[in-house]
């Protein structure tokens, strides 16, 4: 019974991982799930697959460029606000789209834009508006920018393991809700389908962040990772005041942050990430197929390697709480690398030297190691982040690097396509997206951690890390 | 050549083709109809928030 008693309360801040779980697992999934939304949609609105690309091309634009403005508002207005309201104009979307249809007859013209053509019908401008514009803008509000900078305020040592488990959310939400859509589709219509994942932001995600989510621990008594109790006893016990340890970077403006090289390797580093996993997302299974895979088995490795995403993001996040975040990082990147090496080494080989090894041995590697290494790095990039320049601008250095991110992606989507049309073969474009994850890594181990970063100082007589070894 | 790709981190829309064929194996695995398979997502979806909130509820139950 006194055992019963003495039990601790769970730390707020695990609510707010949930909550922050969530709202990422429904924002991502009905973005994700867009992609069973384009047989059905283009079949009864008479879109091309040009048009409707078009419309998700600019959204992915977007979604790029608005991350850097969507953190400045975190930034100034907090978390809650941004987080909510953004979910609020993301449900509402959602469910304008299930009204989709050409408003009047008559209302089209035609451009032709260099090298596809596009009629831009009303229905397609609806389209690109509410989901182009409105919803991809949104989704910035609601991202693993806003997220991860709500919980760095709240977690300090434990970043790594929490950060990890939100971003897995993300993962989680295309793995349940996008098939959710598509048998939602298959069972009613696409129409139907909008205004259900409208409502699932709208009456689930908000209300819940809205109810959960606060700035800092101090809003509700508590100080990061919740070690209020036992720092307060510990300290009140040698007679000395709690202090937390400053961010060596940390500054007013956020303008400031650039003038030290870790923003630029981290945002560098992202970059090349993002080279390095759209041109997955777009081309591996066209490449499989080209190397004489069959395209169910060239599916599967693909499944495979979304399935791993999450187990490899939580296994970083444990590690990145024990040892250096930016060794962790770098040795991620380099991991990329040696799978990229495998996947294009059968195709290289046959290619230069004629030597046959079975292309299926390259995919299922790949499809394995690329899979661990797929989601790990956000929480690892945001982290470093807000072990350096503190979270006082946060949401605006984190909106930094993933426009950084999806400038690297979208480069390379078009480049590899240009690539292959020259060469006819995806090795080349796949071995130079590769070679880039060693500046990845060389950018990340060269962090200078030790020095910069908020757990190797010593404003407490708290320990900052357990087994570290940087620099 | 436009990115019409599928789950990056960032939450890119998934290709059609993949996505449909997914579902087919899904099918294929479980043998659930459409109206079983989105009453079993469905309720693991609303689970999560409705789960959270009751712990939440227990936790201030308990003091």
């Amino acid at each position: 019974m006194a055992l019963r008693s003495a039990r601790k309360p769970i730390f707020y801040g695990w609510f707010i991982v949930a909550a922050g779980f969530f709202a990422l697992f429904v924002s991502m999934g009905a973005r994700n799930g867009f992609g069973v939304f384009v047989v059905p949609m283009t079949g009864d609105l008479g879109w091309s697959r040009t048009e409707i690309s078009a419309a998700i091309a600019i959204g992915v634009m977007v979604n790029g460029l608005s991350q850097p403005f969507l953190g400045r508002l975190y930034d100034q207005y907090g978390g809650r606000l941004v987080i909510s309201i953004s979910l609020l104009v993301l449900g509402l979307a959602s469910m304008l789209l299930s009204i989709t249809s050409d408003f009047g007859a008559g209302f089209a013209f035609h451009i032709d834009i260099v090298v596809f053509e596009i009629t831009l019908s009303a229905s397609l401008l609806f389209l690109i508006a509410i989901y182009g514009l409105v919803m991809s803008t949104a989704s910035s509000g609601v991202s693993l920018v806003t997220v991860h900078a709500v919980l760095a305020k709240w977690f300090q040592r434990r970043r790594g393991i929490v950060l990890s488990i939100v971003t897995a959310g993300t993962s989680a939400g295309g793995l349940i809700l996008t098939p959710f859509a598509a048998f939602l589709i298959d069972w009613t219509d696409w129409r139907l389908a909008w205004l259900v994942l409208g409502a699932l932001v709208l009456v689930l995600a908000l209300p819940l962040v809205a109810f959960f989510v606060r700035e800092k621990p101090e809003d509700m008594g508590e100080v990061p990772d919740g070690e209020r109790s036992s720092l307060a006893q510990a300290d009140a016990g040698a007679g000395r005041r709690t202090a937390q340890a400053t961010a060596p970077l940390e500054s007013e403006s956020w303008k400031d942050s650039f003038r030290h090289p870790p923003i630029w390797q981290l945002s560098g580093a992202y970059f090349v990430c993002g080279v390095t996993t759209l041109i997955i997302s777009t081309h591996y299974v066209p490449f499989a197929i080209d190397m004489g895979i069959s395209p169910g088995v060239a599916a599967l490795a693909f499944g495979l390697m979304q399935g791993l995403n999450v187990a490899g993001v939580l296994v970083v996040g444990l590690l990145a709480d024990r040892f250096s975040r930016k060794n962790l990082l770098g040795t991620i990147y380099f991991i990329r690398f040696f799978a990229y090496v495998m996947l294009v080494m059968p195709g290289a080989l046959n290619y230069l030297f004629g030597v046959t090894i079975p292309p299926s041995f390259g995919i299922w590697c790949f499809a394995v190691l690329a899979g661990m290494s797929w989601i790990a790095t956000p929480p690892l990039t945001s982290s470093l982040t807000a072990d350096i320049y503190g979270t006082r601008n946060l949401g605006t250095l984190g909106g930094f690097t993933t426009f950084a991110h999806q400038i690297g992606g979208s480069i390379s989507v078009f480049v590899a396509g240009v690539l292959y049309d020259q060469t006819g073969t995806y090795v080349i474009p796949f071995g130079l997206a590769g070679l880039t994850l060693l500046g990845a890594t060389i950018a990340s181990w060269s962090v200078k951690e030790r020095k910069y970063s908020v757990r190797y100082q010593t404003a407490t007589a708290r320990p900052a890390v357990v087994g570290a070894d940087a620099d | 050549m436009l990115p019409l790709s599928a789950p990056a981190h960032h939450g890119e829309p998934g290709d059609p083709v993949l996505l449909g064929w997914i579902n087919d194996q899904i099918h294929a695995v479980l043998g659930l109809g459409d109206v079983a398979m989105v009453v079993v997502l469905g309720a693991v979806i609303v689970a999560v928030p409705v789960g959270i909130l009751a712990f939440f509820a227990l936790q201030r139950m308990r003091g």
